[in-house]
């Protein structure tokens, strides 16, 4: 196996040695791919990203903070890492219209204010019923270190490993127990207990996401009512849901409707036998429609003869 | 003038007398007929494919019959010598032995014997007609001789003296074609009537003449298999008077020394149907001259006897082809007004089949009178069995056949008419192809009499032989044991084999197969209710009949009745017990002689008691008493619609029966959805909602715990991130131990989503999220409702279903396949074989259910038949048209069956994907298919001697890797789980230290393998499929303690790419190239699992590590 250039942006192979456990005692190789990160949108960190593909499913932050440890030699360069699947912050409320709306005008708001929202939103969280989240297989993640020469360090260390120099890292040699809560039996125990969830807590945090959810409705409302009034810089008015009148109940309106699909239905009712072209064409029709079904009975007892046995008696 | 002639069309055309020569297709006989029309061209295909090609199968059988006819013409007459002279000179030249029926003729009899040239010879029966089908067993050509008038005397119908007569004119007719034929000459009973020896010849083909080549003999004897001839004697046309062998008459006196009045039917049919060959064969000639479609009829009735077992020999019911033909030409040609026929001769080949299937489910020839088909002549008396007297000669075309076996045929006659009324099943397949009388399938229990008893006496013959006397015997004792607990007794008696001329007739097995049909729920009764202590008589018959078990009790109503109490517990048990105390007691059968089978299910696959009724009955009364407690809280902030259970716990199908308050150290929760009246006050946004609904369950909580103390209750969280769907569930823990999860429906949800699916603007993964999650909220809170009351009622109204639900799903465990089938679809899948349980009458048994279900899923085609199951008993044959085109559509969409494998539509959704949207995958259902279809073979070649250990037996070699659970770790994550929190009480190695010993267990989201099942899946989806035996739904952990997963097959190897969603490494001798690392998947299984895994196993298959 040939290390492979990783500064053209193609994958390194980092082989990471997997120990067998009881039930299953067999140690085998398990493989990273990494690179340095080159995301579509640049960010001003990318330089110090490494993004890592094909990561182990039970891996976490002190995983990867001891791996890079060996790799770099101390656990000072690793700074961060962002898993794919892991959680969004944020709180993906948005009341019925705010999502239309919140493009056409940016609001600018002040930073201890903004800061207050953002502690209501994770407060509205609802308790987390899980102590630790698997990775889906084959998933990825980006790895956030220190400074940018750490990230040549670590290819060049990679290509040491596979040139026999280096001793390949070890998974989860290092991890401290404390640091990472444990799988198995803890693991699904707990989850099913806080499965079933405390109430107060769960209370307290359903009260925090109405009274978020509230404030942004209101934002909202108060959003689309400035654009109805307001001219834009082009002199247009925006045109938002939710005139000046009350919208009508939707019990109303389904009414309306379905009578009106009523009387529609018996208009085309009454004309439907009316005229003696449209009783021809009905004949017609199930003329057509009879030698139709003798064909469909045909083609299917063809379709029954092809496959074998279907005109055997069983013994 | 012209517009007046228009108006008045139009008026007609509106008055309904519209074109009358055209078929009106909104009327109900239009669409019939175009389900009717595929099952004609059905029946006309399978008719080509069963005719005989009898100038290939048959072919020479015309010269050798010729060379027969001379044959036996030229057999040499001799003049009368005494019987015994006559048996001891023939036996020693010959080395044959005569063949006379038991018993043989005394040493001192008086009459003479001797021989003649045939009146006539003449080829009789299906070659003649051409009536004979391709799967027939095996293909005989008969010939009858008759024998002439001149060698009988006007008493020879007494004491057998005919059947001596005929029995040395066979053994004569044998040595002649033996020597001068060349073809093997055995004898053998004719319908193993054991009075009436025949010769059977099996012809070897023109192979042998030609001088030798081995290849060409091989040849040959292949071909000498392929058919027989039979020479059958027959007596000249009324040799004897009717009068003398009416069913009253007692001719045989000599076998019956101590009663010499006693009358022998069977005797006197057997000799008068040995005078009516002739004249049936003229009959039928006629018959199939008068009427074109009389010999398609002939064949579609043997094909349709033949099915279900019944055949013209006693051991086949004596209701056979002849009988059916001759039944069919007798309805012809009399019966009707004015001595017409009762049959058009103009009826089609079809349309005979089903008159006479009509005949025969109409008719009970077990009746008080006997069944005339023509003019009823004179009153006489009536046969004890079965009756259907031809009146010309009348003879009952019945005798062979026992009041067990036409109870049968009609049984099965009335399903098929059921079916052939019936617009919606597939008509074809179940009247003509399926085998139906496998007797697992057929009886609810079954079970062999052993004793060479049975062959050796009988308290009095009929001329039917011992066997024959004692089945009438036992099956009378039966039959009034079962009483009303029964609905059929069959007892199947052994076949005669032939045997060569030289040994001495082969004595009948001493083997009867009993199978009988429960009366539904009857046969579990455990107390039966004889006649009241008052009533003498019947008390003292009552007595005589059950002996010492029966016993006087005093009820609450104050009557004093017989009793007879059984100490079995359920239906099977009862049967046995019953049945092994009568038939000691009446017949002297005992212990060792009868075998029952079948057991096995009852005992040791599930666990039934006769409780479990109860037991369910239980939740549903705690249920009653849930939904009251909540519709009584006051002020609640939005009005109660409905509250519907959800759970198998509260349909009667769960595999273990609820035990409300047992400590089983786990609580069941039974699923509740709460329908609030519509509301416009919910917020317009899904996340909002689910929110809203947690606020709802803790105000119900608050209100709950305030209003009863009887009651604990959690606020338990589903495995669900905030979003779209369903958060939260509140656990209603009563003191009793009833628990209930209520989860709280809002339309508006349904609404929303629906939106989303059908907005323009939303983005393509946006809208599908949608409409799975829409599905999802379908099934939750429309599919699920509906389909729990349907299953319910269903239950109740079919006794037979609960239990056939519970092993058939016990099946689907066994063989790892229940955690990618819901209990749902199983359920229907039952219900179906229930609803549709054609060739057979509705399952009266849980096992008969199974089987049967197993049956349909080896021969369900899920490529292309949808499965409609119309639980509301009111889809129209447009609706299921359209189905069927739904799922053509499907088909013709995803050819691969990606998405949707099976098709499964219910009166309550015809979409046909509510119930297997989200799964099995093709896989799986090709494993089931695969499953069932080796069970189905299994079934079909053991039948009721097969061992229910068989079916449930999964071959672990089928998976690439078995994760080995440990039991005790489950166990203690299950009491880890059950503890408040980490800190809380301390559990310990003793009971009686541990804090949680003895309280009522806490509810638990769901079975730790089930939560690990569920993360497995998801981190591995697309990798490994994974197979175990627990539900999420009751099923216990420690049941099945092996998950077996195989590697996803499209996994193949291939070029890198950065989006590979599995686990991969390269590989070796290809640089670019990667592939699944399998050791560093199942390394990371074992972190995940930890000490819950004992062992991960890999599997080693040559064939399976190639692919």
């Amino acid at each position: 196996m040939a290390p492979q250039e990783a500064s053209d942006g193609r994958f390194a192979v980092l082989p990471v040695r997997m120990i067998g456990s009881e039930a299953y005692p067999v140690e085998t190789v398990h493989e990273i791919r990494i690179r340095p990160n080159k995301p579509r949108f640049p960010t001003a960190n990318d330089g110090r990203t490494l993004y890592l593909k094909n990561i182990p499913v039970d891996s976490t932050e002190a995983h990867f903070r001891e791996l890079f440890a060996t790799l770099l030699g101390g656990q000072r360069q690793f700074e961060s890492i962002a898993f794919e699947n892991e959680a969004q912050t944020v709180l993906a409320v948005d009341p019925a219209r705010a999502t239309m709306i919140q493009g056409f005008a940016k609001k600018r708001k002040r930073g201890d204010v903004e800061a207050e929202e953002r502690r209501e939103e994770v407060a509205a969280q609802l308790p987390e019923i899980w102590t630790r989240r698997l990775q889906n297989s084959g998933s990825t993640a980006t790895v956030l270190l220190v400074e940018e020469a750490s990230v040549a360090r670590v290819l060049k260390k990679i290509d040491r490993i596979h040139s026999g120099k280096g001793a390949q890292p070890i998974w989860g040699q290092g991890v401290d127990d404390k640091d990472v809560s444990p799988l198995s039996t803890p693991w699904i125990a707990t989850h099913l207990r806080l499965s079933r969830a405390d109430k107060l807590e769960t209370k307290n945090s359903v009260h925090a996401f109405f009274s978020v959810f509230n404030r942004k409705e209101k934002e909202a409302n108060e959003l689309a009512k400035r654009l109805r009034n307001e001219p834009d810089e082009d002199g247009f008015v925006t045109v938002t849901k939710g005139s000046r009148n009350a919208p009508a109940s939707r019990n109303e309106a389904d009414e309306a409707r379905a009578k009106m699909l009523q009387k529609e239905a018996k208009k085309r009712e009454e004309l439907k036998r009316f005229y003696r072209f449209q009783l021809r064409e009905e004949r017609k029709r199930e003329q057509a429609n009879l030698l139709k079904g003798f064909a469909a009975a045909q083609e299917k007892v063809a379709a029954m003869k092809e496959k074998r046995g279907k005109f055997m008696p069983e013994s | 003038m012209e517009s007046s002639s228009k108006r008045r069309k139009l008026n007609n055309a509106g008055s309904g007398l519209k074109h009358q020569n055209l078929i009106d297709f909104q009327s109900p006989d239009a669409t019939r007929l175009s389900s009717s029309s595929i099952f004609t061209l059905q029946t006309d295909e399978l008719l080509k494919n069963a005719k005989v090609d009898y100038d290939k199968a048959l072919r020479g059988v015309d010269a050798q019959l010729h060379q027969l006819k001379t044959i036996i013409e030229s057999a040499e007459p001799h003049e009368p010598i005494p019987i015994t002279q006559a048996t001891a000179t023939f036996e020693k030249t010959h080395r044959i032995t005569i063949p006379y029926p038991e018993p043989r003729p005394a040493k001192d009899a008086p009459y003479k014997l001797a021989f003649a040239k045939p009146a006539q010879c003449n080829v009789v029966g299906s070659y003649v007609f051409r009536t004979m089908t391709r799967h027939q067993a095996r293909h005989c050509v008969d010939m009858v001789v008759q024998m002439p008038r001149s060698l009988f005397q006007d008493k020879d119908f007494q004491d057998m003296r005919y059947f001596y007569r005929r029995a040395y004119y066979i053994a004569v007719l044998a040595a002649q074609i033996r020597e001068e034929s060349g073809m093997s000459v055995e004898f053998e009973f004719l319908h193993d009537n054991r009075l009436l020896p025949v010769l059977l010849l099996h012809p070897m083909a023109e192979g042998q003449d030609q001088d030798g080549a081995s290849a060409t003999r091989k040849k040959a004897k292949a071909k000498a298999k392929d058919y027989a001839i039979r020479i059958v004697p027959c007596a000249p046309e009324d040799l004897f008077p009717a009068s003398k062998l009416t069913p009253a008459s007692a001719c045989n006196r000599q076998a019956d020394s101590d009663d010499a009045k006693s009358p022998t039917p069977f005797y006197n049919s057997t000799i008068k149907a040995e005078s009516t060959y002739i004249s049936y064969l003229r009959v039928l000639t006629r018959a199939k001259n008068e009427c074109a479609g009389f010999v398609d009829a002939c064949v579609l009735g043997r094909i349709w006897l033949q099915q279900r077992g019944f055949g013209s020999a006693i051991a086949q019911g004596g209701f056979g082809h002849f009988e059916w033909s001759l039944m069919v030409a007798l309805l012809m040609q009399s019966g009707g007004r004015n001595g017409q026929g009762s049959l058009s001769t103009s009826l089609s080949a079809m349309e005979l089949f089903k008159a006479a299937i009509q005949f025969l489910s109409d008719t009970d020839f077990n009746g008080a009178g006997p069944v005339v088909l023509g003019k009823a002549v004179g009153g006489g008396a009536r046969d004890a069995g079965p009756a259907m007297l031809d009146p010309k000669t009348s003879l009952n075309i019945l005798h062979k056949a026992t009041p067990w076996s036409t109870a049968l045929l009609r049984r099965y006659a009335k399903t098929t008419t059921e079916l052939l009324a019936d617009d919606a099943a597939d008509k074809f397949a179940p009247i003509f192809i399926v085998k139906a009388n496998v007797l697992a399938e057929l009886y609810d229990a079954v079970f062999e009499i052993n004793s060479a008893d049975i062959t050796k006496s009988a308290s009095s013959d009929d001329g039917g032989g011992a066997v024959w006397a004692n089945s009438h015997d036992i099956y009378k004792v039966l039959s009034k044991a079962y009483g009303p607990r029964a609905e059929l007794v069959h007892i199947q008696q052994p076949a005669a084999k032939p045997w060569s001329l030289a040994s001495k007739g082969s004595r009948p097995q001493p083997t009867l197969v009993v199978g009988v049909v429960f009366n539904g729920p009857q046969m579990a009764v455990q107390l039966e209710k004889g006649p009241p202590a008052e009533d003498a008589r019947d008390a003292a018959r009552f007595r005589q009949f059950w002996g010492d078990k029966a016993e006087l009790r005093r009820f609450q109503d104050g009557s004093i009745l017989e009793c007879v109490d059984w100490s079995a517990r359920h239906a099977l048990g009862i049967c046995e017990e019953m049945t092994r105390y009568v038939l000691a007691r009446h017949v002297k059968l005992f212990e060792a002689e009868i075998a029952f089978y079948g057991d096995d299910f009852v005992g040791s696959i599930v666990d039934f008691a006769h409780t479990d009724k109860a037991a369910f009955d239980a939740v549903r009364r705690a249920f009653l008493a849930f939904e009251s407690d909540v519709r009584n809280l006051d002020d609640l902030p939005l009005s109660i619609r409905q509250i519907a259970p959800v759970s198998p716990l509260a349909r009667y199908t769960s595999i273990t029966p609820p035990l409300i308050g047992a400590h089983t150290g786990r609580l069941a929760p039974v699923d509740v959805n709460l329908f609030f009246e519509h509301s416009t006050k919910w917020p317009e946004n899904l996340v909002a909602i689910q929110e809203a609904k947690i606020e709802f369950l803790l105000d119900m909580d608050r209100r709950l715990t305030t209003a009863h103390d009887n009651m604990t209750t959690h606020l338990g969280r589903d495995n669900r991130d905030l979003g779209d769907e369903n958060l939260a569930y509140l656990d209603v823990v009563y003191d009793s131990g009833a628990a209930f999860r209520v989860r709280i429906y809002c339309d508006l949800e349904g609404i929303i989503l629906d939106q989303q699916v059908k907005s323009k603007h939303l983005d393509a993964y946006i809208r599908n999220a949608a409409d799975d999650a829409l599905a999802r909220f379908r099934w939750q809170f429309h599919i699920l409702p509906l389909h729990t009351t349907a299953l319910a009622t269903a239950c109740t109204r079919l006794p037979a279903l609960s239990p056939a639900v519970r092993l058939v799903k016990q099946w689907f465990a066994r063989h790892k396949l229940a955690s990618h089938f819901p209990d749902e679809l199983i359920e229907l899948l039952v219900l179906h074989v229930f609803l549709h349980a054609y060739p057979w009458a509705t399952p009266s048994s849980g096992t008969t259910g199974f089987l049967r279900t197993l049956d349909f899923l080896a021969r369900w085609d899920w490529r292309d038949e949808p499965l409609i199951i119309d639980t509301a008993g009111d889809m129209a044959t447009d609706e299921r048209v359209g189905i069927a085109k739904d799922l053509a559509v499907w088909r013709n969409r995803d050819p691969n069956m990606n998405h949707l494998t099976l098709f499964v539509a219910t009166s309550s959704d015809h979409s046909g994907e509510a119930y297997t949207r989200a799964g099995p995958s093709r896989l799986i259902a090709s494993r089931m298919t695969m499953l069932a279809k080796a069970a189905s073979k299994l079934i079909k070649a053991e039948d009721y001697r097969v061992d229910p250990v068989d079916l449930f037996d999964t071959n672990l070699r089928d998976y690439d890797v078995l994760f080995h659970l440990s039991p005790k770790a489950i166990r203690e994550v299950n009491q880890a789980a059950q503890r408040f929190s980490s800190s809380g009480a301390t559990s310990s190695r003793f009971k009686n230290l541990d804090g949680a010993t003895g309280q009522q267990p806490l509810p638990v989201r769901a079975a730790p393998v089930a939560v690990l099942m569920e993360e497995l899946q998801r981190v591995y989806e697309g990798t490994l499929v994974f197979f175990h035996g627990a539900t999420a739904a009751g099923a216990e952990d420690e049941d099945d303690t092996i998950i077996g997963a195989i590697w996803n097959p499209k996994l193949k190897r291939t070029k890198f790419r950065a989006g590979l969603p599995y686990n991969f490494h390269a590989v070796d001798d290809d640089e670019g190239e990667v592939e699944v690392n399998k050791q560093a998947v199942l390394c990371e299984i074992a972190r995940i699992g930890g000490a819950l895994f004992k062992k991960i196993e890999e599997v080693e298959e040559e064939e399976d590590e190639q692919d």
